[in-house]
């Protein structure tokens, strides 16, 4: 299914800002990690998720650290800030109330049934 | 060549795992990366930095078991890529940075939108056409062409003044119309008077020619005749095309002929009063006719105020001739001859069709066919119109600033002579060109349009028209009238004076007909002159000479002549046993009888204007 990309623009930080509170993760992995737990919903082009990262960067939420990896190679990790951590709750308990007003539309069956990502609710 | 990227990076491409999918593919990645790279434009450090996390993540993708196709298609289009890195690294410079880029951002955009603007008007100025033109100095020359070639004085004119020395008078520069002015000569002891008798002299033929040519009916000067050149050369410097090219006139019309003929009437004058002199009376009335000829002939020339003002003066010396005589020599004249000279005044035709109104209506409405495109077609500045006024301004007006004012100090500061000639048409550098374009576009966008300078042309018009209709003893000053009241709004709000300017240049402060120097004082000039005759007629009969005019009425004169500008009878008392007649003047008080001062415009002068004894 293809998310709307005004939907996405809102939903995309929020959701690589939930990722990288379960710790630190670079860039291919946040891609890997989006697709595979949201069954694909809130996969995005990889084109857009390094322009995010910076901007998320620039506002001080997440920060990047070169380091090295398993292998050998040099990886951007990225990890969230305390300034990220705020904006995480904030942002959550936003998007909780959305889903819980288009429930009671009925345009939700029921917020049980919502995909959780990062396995947090 | 160009997919390589042109930076370095401390990443060593053979660690990389995109080396394991085989050298083609590697470098598919590679030049794709480079690609991004490139388009975001970056800064080095910034360049470095996400070259090498971009080739970390195709590493990583390469890692798993991703072919370069399906990590570049899941990539998605370089062009967005790089477009999208490029503003969120921006995002993350400096504040110092973001605020220099934003002021350079809206510096260049205000620059952009100012070039944008002026080169649209640009090119709305020189897109603007004008309409069909009528060609004034044509009009003329055409009318001037239905009269009979043998009809026309004008050419016997131009020869006699072409062979005119003028400068045989004195080396030493001094003035002709010193010379020939006729207080200083009335004596022949004064050393001009010698001078002068021996110029008249030396131009014998040229005087010969001009009273031949005034016994022709019509003057007949035609603007553009190539006939003219070497007199216009040797005068103005310019042939007669030059003098009056086709569509590239100035807000007027240049009169050279009637300057040269005031000099004609000078010379008439002065052979007339030599002739006076030596008692001889018929070359005496010989030179009176042929200035009294000029006087028709220039008054039925041409319908402008100032050609009616110099057809006028020529009459005025004429009639100033006839007062010489009858006071100076009444004796040379018989009695026969006394009312035959009140026959020929009587009988003299010294109208003239000339209005200013239709003068000035005339001549804005030429002046807004040459600044503008037709009415119907908006009435929009052209190029054309805008060199027009810029050499309106040029040549006579210095109101309006920049970058007229410039350029006339310029013209000035080399010595150039501050009349017309073609290098005025044409910039003299790069800078002046530059300058006058921008002048040129100001204007296109600041003039108010045709429509709007027509109706406030029609506007003064109605005022000069109100003003001239009331008899000259009840117009208002022109200082203190409506018409000037109105210039003056034009000339001295900031804002009506951005939009309407060009009026200034076609409507004048001053006009002649207004205070009545043009027709009222000629008719009470002539009426006077008549009255000159009637008391020599009255002292013939009676033997002295009468108290008061009311003497004359009605053996010798009609009804007493009265003073144009106060509406009263003219002065008249005996000073000495001679008589004293005068006008009050412009000042419209009584001085007793003093002579006019020379104060000009808008200073009205004090003192009277003295009929007889003639000055």
């Amino acid at each position: 299914m293809k998310i709307e990309r005004e939907l996405m623009r809102g939903a995309g930080p929020v959701a690589v800002l939930k990722l990288l509170a379960g710790g630190a993760k670079y860039g291919y992995e946040l891609v890997e990690a989006l697709s595979a737990q949201t069954a694909g919903i809130l996969a995005m082009g990889q084109s857009t998720l390094y322009p995010m990262l910076y901007n998320l960067e620039a506002q001080g939420l997440i920060v990047g650290n070169w380091a090295s990896s398993p292998s050998g190679r040099d990886r951007k990790y990225y990890s969230l800030t305390p300034a990220g951590q705020k904006r995480l709750a904030h942002d959550s308990e936003q998007w909780q109330a959305v889903v819980q007003a288009l429930s009671s539309l009925g345009v939700l069956p029921s917020t049980s049934r919502v995909a959780t990502i990062g396995g947090v609710a | 060549m160009t997919d390589q990227p042109p930076f370095t990076s401390h990443v060593n491409p053979k660690h990389l795992g995109i080396a394991r999918l085989g050298t083609d593919q590697e470098q598919q990645i590679k030049t794709f990366v480079a690609r991004v790279i490139r388009r975001a434009r970056l800064w080095r450090s910034e360049r470095n930095e996400v070259h090498m996390e971009l080739l970390s993540h195709f590493d990583d993708g390469a890692d798993a078991g991703r072919s370069a196709e399906q990590l570049i298609a899941d990539f998605g289009p370089p062009q967005v890529a790089a477009r999208l890195i490029r503003q969120a690294k921006l995002r993350n410079r400096s504040w110092k940075w973001q605020l220099w880029h934003r002021t350079t951002q809206v510096f260049a955009a205000s620059v952009g939108i100012v070039i944008c603007g002026f080169l649209f008007l640009v090119a709305r100025l020189h897109l603007a056409k004008h309409g069909p033109r009528t060609d004034l100095v044509s009009t003329f020359d055409q009318a001037t062409a239905s009269i009979a070639v043998n009809d026309r004085a004008w050419p016997l004119y131009r020869e006699g003044l072409t062979l005119l020395n003028r400068k045989s008078i004195d080396p030493n520069s001094v003035d002709f119309g010193l010379v020939f002015r006729t207080p200083n000569l009335k004596d022949p002891a004064d050393p001009n008077w010698k001078r002068a008798a021996d110029y008249l002299k030396a131009n014998a033929k040229s005087i010969d020619l001009f009273i031949q040519a005034a016994t022709l009916p019509r003057l007949g000067y035609i603007y553009r005749d190539p006939a003219n050149d070497v007199w216009l050369k040797k005068r103005r410097g310019s042939s007669a095309t030059e003098t009056y090219p086709l569509y590239q006139p100035t807000s007027g019309i240049l009169l050279p002929q009637y300057q040269e003929l005031g000099c004609v009437r000078d010379l008439l004058f002065m052979s007339a009063l030599f002739a006076l002199k030596n008692k001889d009376l018929p070359r005496f009335r010989q030179l009176w006719q042929a200035e009294s000829h000029l006087a028709t002939q220039v008054l039925a020339s041409a319908e402008f105020t100032v050609v009616h003002a110099i057809g006028n003066s020529i009459a005025g010396s004429a009639l100033s001739l006839i007062r010489h005589l009858v006071v100076e020599h009444p004796e040379l004249l018989t009695n026969e001859q006394l009312q035959g000279w009140r026959h020929d005044l009587t009988a003299a035709n010294w109208e003239s069709k000339s209005s200013a109104v239709d003068e000035f209506r005339r001549m804005s409405d030429d002046t807004l066919q040459n600044i503008y495109t037709a009415e119907d077609q908006g009435g929009r500045l052209t190029a054309q119109g805008a060199r027009f006024l810029l050499q309106s301004l040029l040549l006579s007006w210095s109101f309006e600033p920049s970058p007229c004012a410039a350029i006339l100090e310029e013209k000035q500061a080399a010595g150039l002579p501050q009349e017309y000639t073609n290098e005025l048409q044409y910039p003299n550098s790069l800078h002046e060109a530059f300058q006058r374009e921008l002048a040129a576009v100001r204007w296109s966008a600041t003039l108010a349009n045709r429509r709007e300078l027509r109706l406030e042309a029609e506007k003064l018009l109605t005022l000069i028209e109100e003003e001239l209709a009331k008899p000259l003893a009840q117009r208002t000053p022109v200082t203190e009238s409506s018409y000037f009241q109105e210039l003056q709004r034009i000339e001295t709000t900031p804002e009506v004076f951005r939009r309407y300017w060009p009026i200034l240049m076609m409507f004048p402060q001053t006009i002649a007909d207004w205070s009545g120097s043009i027709s009222e004082p000629h008719r009470m000039y002539l009426e006077a002159t008549q009255a000159s005759l009637a008391l020599e007629q009255y002292r013939r009969r009676t033997g002295h000479w009468p108290e008061r005019l009311e003497q004359l009425v009605p053996v010798d004169l009609p009804r007493v002549p009265l003073d144009a500008y106060s509406g009263q009878p003219l002065i008249y008392r005996l000073v000495e046993g001679r008589p004293l007649l005068y006008s009050v003047g412009p000042d419209r008080d009584d001085d007793g009888g003093k002579p006019l001062s020379e104060l000009s415009w808008p200073v009205i002068p004090d003192g009277d204007e003295q009929i007889l004894p003639p000055l």
